[in-house]
Protein backbone atom coordinates (compact mmCIF):
# COMPACT_ATOMS: atom_id res chain seq x y z
CA UNK A 1 0.00 0.00 0.00
CA UNK A 2 1.65 3.73 -0.97
CA UNK A 3 0.10 5.41 2.01
CA UNK A 4 1.77 6.73 4.23
CA UNK A 5 1.13 8.65 7.61
CA UNK A 6 0.65 11.85 5.95
CA UNK A 7 -1.84 10.14 3.46
CA UNK A 8 -3.76 8.33 6.48
CA UNK A 9 -3.99 11.51 8.17
CA UNK A 10 -5.43 13.38 5.23
CA UNK A 11 -7.99 10.89 4.91
CA UNK A 12 -9.15 10.68 8.28
CA UNK A 13 -9.09 14.44 8.64
CA UNK A 14 -11.27 15.27 6.04
CA UNK A 15 -13.53 11.96 6.63
CA UNK A 16 -13.57 12.92 10.66
CA UNK A 17 -13.77 16.22 10.32
CA UNK A 18 -16.71 15.83 7.00
CA UNK A 19 -18.31 13.48 9.31
CA UNK A 20 -18.95 16.12 12.41
CA UNK A 21 -19.83 18.86 9.90
CA UNK A 22 -22.09 16.70 8.70
CA UNK A 23 -23.46 15.92 11.88
CA UNK A 24 -23.30 19.73 13.43
CA UNK A 25 -24.98 21.20 9.82
CA UNK A 26 -27.75 19.34 9.89
CA UNK A 27 -28.48 19.50 13.76
CA UNK A 28 -27.19 22.37 15.02
CA UNK A 29 -26.17 24.75 12.64
CA UNK A 30 -29.65 26.68 11.23
CA UNK A 31 -29.55 25.74 7.65
CA UNK A 32 -26.64 23.16 6.39
CA UNK A 33 -23.42 24.54 4.01
CA UNK A 34 -22.87 21.60 2.53
CA UNK A 35 -19.52 21.22 3.93
CA UNK A 36 -19.42 18.30 5.88
CA UNK A 37 -20.92 16.51 3.15
CA UNK A 38 -17.58 18.02 0.67
CA UNK A 39 -15.39 16.81 2.99
CA UNK A 40 -16.34 13.43 2.88
CA UNK A 41 -16.27 13.38 -0.53
CA UNK A 42 -12.81 14.70 -0.60
CA UNK A 43 -12.07 11.87 1.82
CA UNK A 44 -13.52 9.35 -0.45
CA UNK A 45 -12.17 10.38 -3.26
CA UNK A 46 -8.58 10.35 -1.77
CA UNK A 47 -9.33 6.95 -0.61
CA UNK A 48 -10.12 5.84 -4.50
CA UNK A 49 -7.19 7.19 -5.65
CA UNK A 50 -4.93 5.88 -3.46
CA UNK A 51 -6.29 2.66 -4.05
CA UNK A 52 -5.73 2.93 -7.62
CA UNK A 53 -2.02 4.12 -7.36
CA UNK A 54 -1.31 1.10 -4.90
CA UNK A 55 -2.84 -1.33 -7.85
CA UNK A 56 -0.67 0.47 -10.14
CA UNK A 57 2.26 0.33 -7.79
CA UNK A 58 2.21 -3.18 -7.64
CA UNK A 59 1.02 -3.98 -11.12
CA UNK A 60 4.57 -2.07 -11.99
CA UNK A 61 6.43 -4.19 -9.46
CA UNK A 62 4.67 -7.52 -11.09
CA UNK A 63 5.98 -5.71 -14.84
CA UNK A 64 9.81 -5.79 -13.40
CA UNK A 65 9.40 -9.16 -11.89
CA UNK A 66 7.26 -10.67 -15.08
CA UNK A 67 8.06 -8.76 -17.80
CA UNK A 68 9.75 -9.22 -21.35
CA UNK A 69 13.41 -7.39 -20.79
CA UNK A 70 14.28 -4.90 -23.65
CA UNK A 71 15.62 -1.42 -23.66
CA UNK A 72 14.24 1.73 -24.74
CA UNK A 73 16.20 4.11 -27.00
CA UNK A 74 15.45 8.10 -25.89
CA UNK A 75 13.85 9.72 -29.11
CA UNK A 76 13.02 12.43 -27.66
CA UNK A 77 11.94 14.11 -23.99
CA UNK A 78 9.66 16.95 -23.69
CA UNK A 79 9.21 18.40 -19.91
CA UNK A 80 6.40 20.26 -18.97
CA UNK A 81 4.30 21.08 -15.96
CA UNK A 82 5.78 19.95 -12.55
CA UNK A 83 3.81 17.89 -10.24
CA UNK A 84 4.70 17.60 -6.57
CA UNK A 85 7.66 19.63 -7.66
CA UNK A 86 8.72 17.12 -9.96
CA UNK A 87 8.44 17.82 -14.34
CA UNK A 88 5.58 15.84 -16.00
CA UNK A 89 8.41 14.41 -18.97
CA UNK A 90 6.82 12.99 -22.53
CA UNK A 91 9.33 10.47 -23.51
CA UNK A 92 9.35 9.07 -27.00
CA UNK A 93 11.23 5.47 -26.89
CA UNK A 94 12.24 3.36 -29.90
CA UNK A 95 11.64 -0.09 -28.12
CA UNK A 96 13.69 -3.21 -29.18
CA UNK A 97 12.44 -6.17 -27.11
CA UNK A 98 13.60 -10.08 -27.60
CA UNK A 99 11.41 -11.93 -30.71
CA UNK A 100 9.50 -8.31 -30.91
CA UNK A 101 9.55 -5.93 -34.07
CA UNK A 102 10.67 -2.49 -33.15
CA UNK A 103 8.49 0.07 -32.46
CA UNK A 104 8.10 3.47 -31.35
CA UNK A 105 6.09 4.44 -27.98
CA UNK A 106 5.40 7.73 -26.20
CA UNK A 107 5.06 7.67 -22.25
CA UNK A 108 4.51 10.47 -19.57
CA UNK A 109 6.37 9.78 -16.89
CA UNK A 110 6.87 11.83 -13.53
CA UNK A 111 10.80 11.80 -12.89
CA UNK A 112 12.80 13.76 -10.09
CA UNK A 113 14.13 17.02 -11.38
CA UNK A 114 17.80 15.71 -10.58
CA UNK A 115 17.53 12.56 -13.51
CA UNK A 116 15.22 14.73 -15.54
CA UNK A 117 18.29 16.83 -17.43
CA UNK A 118 19.90 12.74 -18.17
CA UNK A 119 16.73 12.40 -20.14
CA UNK A 120 18.35 13.65 -23.72
CA UNK A 121 18.02 11.70 -26.94
CA UNK A 122 20.25 8.41 -27.49
CA UNK A 123 20.15 7.40 -23.94
CA UNK A 124 19.12 3.91 -23.57
CA UNK A 125 16.70 2.68 -20.78
CA UNK A 126 15.79 -0.71 -19.77
CA UNK A 127 11.93 -1.33 -20.54
CA UNK A 128 9.70 -4.10 -19.16
CA UNK A 129 6.77 -5.33 -21.08
CA UNK A 130 3.57 -7.09 -20.15
CA UNK A 131 4.10 -11.00 -21.90
CA UNK A 132 0.14 -10.20 -22.38
CA UNK A 133 -0.41 -6.79 -23.76
CA UNK A 134 2.40 -5.38 -25.68
CA UNK A 135 1.03 -1.65 -24.77
CA UNK A 136 1.26 -2.72 -21.36
CA UNK A 137 4.91 -0.80 -20.69
CA UNK A 138 7.16 0.09 -17.97
CA UNK A 139 10.20 2.27 -18.66
CA UNK A 140 12.74 1.95 -15.65
CA UNK A 141 14.59 5.73 -15.12
CA UNK B 1 40.16 28.45 12.44
CA UNK B 2 38.54 29.88 9.61
CA UNK B 3 36.69 28.01 7.33
CA UNK B 4 39.02 29.46 4.37
CA UNK B 5 42.28 28.33 6.55
CA UNK B 6 40.96 24.51 6.76
CA UNK B 7 40.37 24.36 3.36
CA UNK B 8 44.15 25.29 2.75
CA UNK B 9 45.14 23.08 5.52
CA UNK B 10 43.42 20.06 3.31
CA UNK B 11 44.61 20.94 0.72
CA UNK B 12 48.34 21.03 1.78
CA UNK B 13 48.15 18.02 3.37
CA UNK B 14 46.29 15.91 0.18
CA UNK B 15 47.61 17.52 -2.50
CA UNK B 16 44.64 19.24 -3.91
CA UNK B 17 44.67 21.64 -6.22
CA UNK B 18 41.89 24.55 -6.92
CA UNK B 19 39.10 24.15 -8.54
CA UNK B 20 37.63 27.09 -8.83
CA UNK B 21 33.92 27.64 -10.85
CA UNK B 22 33.35 24.09 -10.57
CA UNK B 23 29.84 23.61 -10.71
CA UNK B 24 28.67 19.72 -11.82
CA UNK B 25 25.00 20.88 -12.50
CA UNK B 26 21.91 19.57 -10.59
CA UNK B 27 22.78 15.65 -10.74
CA UNK B 28 22.03 14.89 -7.22
CA UNK B 29 19.11 15.27 -4.96
CA UNK B 30 20.82 17.66 -2.60
CA UNK B 31 22.43 19.82 -6.26
CA UNK B 32 18.88 20.46 -7.09
CA UNK B 33 18.32 23.31 -4.74
CA UNK B 34 20.55 25.42 -6.95
CA UNK B 35 23.70 26.22 -4.11
CA UNK B 36 27.08 26.60 -5.34
CA UNK B 37 30.04 24.99 -4.55
CA UNK B 38 32.75 27.20 -3.28
CA UNK B 39 36.39 26.82 -2.44
CA UNK B 40 36.68 23.75 -4.39
CA UNK B 41 39.70 21.85 -4.42
CA UNK B 42 40.37 18.58 -6.69
CA UNK B 43 42.48 15.63 -6.36
CA UNK B 44 43.16 12.19 -6.87
CA UNK B 45 40.18 10.91 -3.83
CA UNK B 46 40.13 7.05 -4.64
CA UNK B 47 42.03 4.50 -6.90
CA UNK B 48 41.64 6.35 -9.81
CA UNK B 49 38.82 8.63 -9.16
CA UNK B 50 39.02 11.86 -9.02
CA UNK B 51 37.47 13.92 -6.60
CA UNK B 52 36.34 17.63 -5.58
CA UNK B 53 35.90 18.45 -2.29
CA UNK B 54 34.20 21.86 -1.74
CA UNK B 55 31.31 24.04 0.72
CA UNK B 56 28.29 23.79 -1.20
CA UNK B 57 25.64 26.55 0.20
CA UNK B 58 22.23 27.47 -1.09
CA UNK B 59 20.06 29.61 0.62
CA UNK B 60 20.71 29.59 4.90
CA UNK B 61 22.16 25.64 4.51
CA UNK B 62 25.94 24.99 3.96
CA UNK B 63 27.35 21.54 3.57
CA UNK B 64 30.91 20.36 2.89
CA UNK B 65 30.56 18.06 0.45
CA UNK B 66 32.89 15.83 -1.54
CA UNK B 67 31.72 14.93 -5.15
CA UNK B 68 33.22 11.98 -7.86
CA UNK B 69 31.85 10.54 -10.89
CA UNK B 70 31.29 6.53 -10.66
CA UNK B 71 29.56 6.06 -13.97
CA UNK B 72 30.27 2.14 -14.18
CA UNK B 73 27.78 2.25 -11.18
CA UNK B 74 24.57 3.22 -13.67
CA UNK B 75 23.90 0.05 -14.79
CA UNK B 76 24.25 -1.71 -11.21
CA UNK B 77 22.12 1.44 -8.96
CA UNK B 78 21.28 4.41 -10.96
CA UNK B 79 20.13 5.75 -7.45
CA UNK B 80 21.17 5.45 -3.79
CA UNK B 81 20.97 7.79 -0.72
CA UNK B 82 22.19 6.89 2.57
CA UNK B 83 21.34 9.92 4.73
CA UNK B 84 21.89 10.49 8.29
CA UNK B 85 18.87 9.68 10.41
CA UNK B 86 16.91 12.94 11.00
CA UNK B 87 18.02 14.88 8.17
CA UNK B 88 15.91 17.10 6.44
CA UNK B 89 15.75 15.50 3.37
CA UNK B 90 12.90 16.09 0.23
CA UNK B 91 10.73 13.46 0.29
CA UNK B 92 7.59 14.46 -2.06
CA UNK B 93 5.32 12.23 -1.45
CA UNK B 94 1.95 13.66 -0.53
CA UNK B 95 0.72 10.47 0.77
CA UNK B 96 -0.96 8.66 -1.97
CA UNK B 97 1.06 8.42 -4.59
CA UNK B 98 3.19 5.98 -6.32
CA UNK B 99 6.40 6.19 -5.22
CA UNK B 100 9.35 7.03 -7.31
CA UNK B 101 11.81 5.33 -4.71
CA UNK B 102 12.17 2.70 -1.50
CA UNK B 103 13.36 2.25 2.04
CA UNK B 104 15.90 -0.55 1.87
CA UNK B 105 15.89 -1.55 5.17
CA UNK B 106 18.06 -5.12 5.59
CA UNK B 107 20.94 -3.90 7.36
CA UNK B 108 19.59 -3.34 11.39
CA UNK B 109 23.32 -1.53 11.80
CA UNK B 110 22.79 1.02 8.99
CA UNK B 111 19.50 1.46 9.96
CA UNK B 112 20.32 2.88 13.30
CA UNK B 113 21.85 5.53 11.65
CA UNK B 114 21.17 5.97 8.34
CA UNK B 115 17.61 6.06 5.85
CA UNK B 116 18.90 4.02 2.43
CA UNK B 117 16.98 4.67 -0.19
CA UNK B 118 16.60 2.81 -3.99
CA UNK B 119 14.95 2.84 -7.09
CA UNK B 120 12.30 0.93 -6.39
CA UNK B 121 13.42 -1.67 -9.52
CA UNK B 122 16.49 -1.82 -7.84
CA UNK B 123 18.18 -5.57 -7.45
CA UNK B 124 18.60 -6.00 -3.99
CA UNK B 125 21.25 -9.14 -4.51
CA UNK B 126 23.36 -6.18 -5.79
CA UNK B 127 23.15 -3.63 -2.58
CA UNK B 128 24.13 -6.84 -0.45
CA UNK B 129 27.06 -7.38 -2.45
CA UNK B 130 27.79 -3.08 -2.16
CA UNK B 131 26.94 -3.86 1.57
CA UNK B 132 29.49 -6.06 2.87
CA UNK B 133 29.78 -6.38 6.59
CA UNK B 134 32.99 -4.46 6.52
CA UNK B 135 31.37 -1.25 4.56
CA UNK B 136 28.36 -1.56 7.07
CA UNK B 137 30.50 -1.41 10.50
CA UNK B 138 32.99 1.45 8.65
CA UNK B 139 29.19 3.31 7.55
CA UNK B 140 27.80 2.42 11.27
CA UNK B 141 31.17 3.19 13.59
CA UNK B 142 33.35 5.03 11.88
CA UNK B 143 32.10 7.53 9.20
CA UNK B 144 31.60 11.05 10.30
CA UNK B 145 29.05 12.18 12.76
CA UNK B 146 27.04 13.92 10.47
CA UNK B 147 28.12 11.76 7.14
CA UNK B 148 25.86 11.52 4.21
CA UNK B 149 26.41 10.45 0.46
CA UNK B 150 23.92 10.08 -2.56
CA UNK B 151 24.57 8.10 -5.59
CA UNK B 152 22.59 9.28 -8.97
CA UNK B 153 23.22 7.68 -12.02
CA UNK B 154 27.18 7.76 -12.02
CA UNK B 155 26.93 10.97 -9.80
CA UNK B 156 28.38 10.61 -6.11
CA UNK B 157 28.12 12.98 -3.35
CA UNK B 158 29.40 12.56 0.05
CA UNK B 159 28.37 15.67 2.76
CA UNK B 160 28.57 16.55 6.37
CA UNK B 161 26.39 19.26 7.58
CA UNK B 162 28.82 20.87 9.85
CA UNK B 163 28.99 24.44 8.98
CA UNK B 164 33.20 25.13 10.49
CA UNK B 165 34.30 21.04 10.82
CA UNK B 166 38.01 21.97 11.05
CA UNK B 167 40.90 20.49 9.24
CA UNK B 168 40.09 17.32 10.72
CA UNK B 169 36.53 17.11 10.02
CA UNK B 170 37.66 18.05 6.09
CA UNK B 171 40.26 15.62 5.98
CA UNK B 172 37.33 12.94 7.90
CA UNK B 173 34.90 13.82 4.77
CA UNK B 174 37.61 13.65 1.61
CA UNK B 175 38.73 10.15 3.90
CA UNK B 176 34.78 8.65 3.51
CA UNK B 177 34.46 10.33 0.19
CA UNK B 178 37.26 7.69 -1.00
CA UNK B 179 36.37 5.15 0.68
CA UNK B 180 32.12 5.13 -0.23
CA UNK B 181 33.73 5.91 -3.81
CA UNK B 182 35.88 3.02 -3.66
CA UNK B 183 33.55 0.38 -2.17
CA UNK B 184 30.99 1.60 -5.17
CA UNK B 185 33.68 1.37 -7.88
CA UNK B 186 34.71 -1.76 -6.95
CA UNK B 187 31.25 -3.62 -6.85
CA UNK B 188 30.93 -1.92 -9.88
CA UNK B 189 33.83 -3.36 -11.88
CA UNK B 190 34.11 -6.56 -10.54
Amino acid sequence: MQINRTGYFLLGFFFIGGLIFTVLEFTVFPFPIFLGPIWMIVSVALGIYAIRQARRGRHEQWLWKTGIKGKGTLVSARSGALINDQPLITLELDLELPGQAPRRVRRRLIISSFAAHLMQPGLVLPVYVNPRDPEDILVVW
Amino acid sequence: MAVSESYAQLAASRGLRPAEGFAPGPVTPLLTKGGRIERALAGSLADSIEGVIGRYSYGRFDYNVVFARIPESQPFVPRLGCDRKGRITDDTHYGFEVRSSRLWTESEKLNLRFKVTVSPFQDDNWLRQLFIPTFIDWLGESSPGDFSFELAYGSLLCSIESDDPGAAGLEALWEAGGTVARRIHEESTE
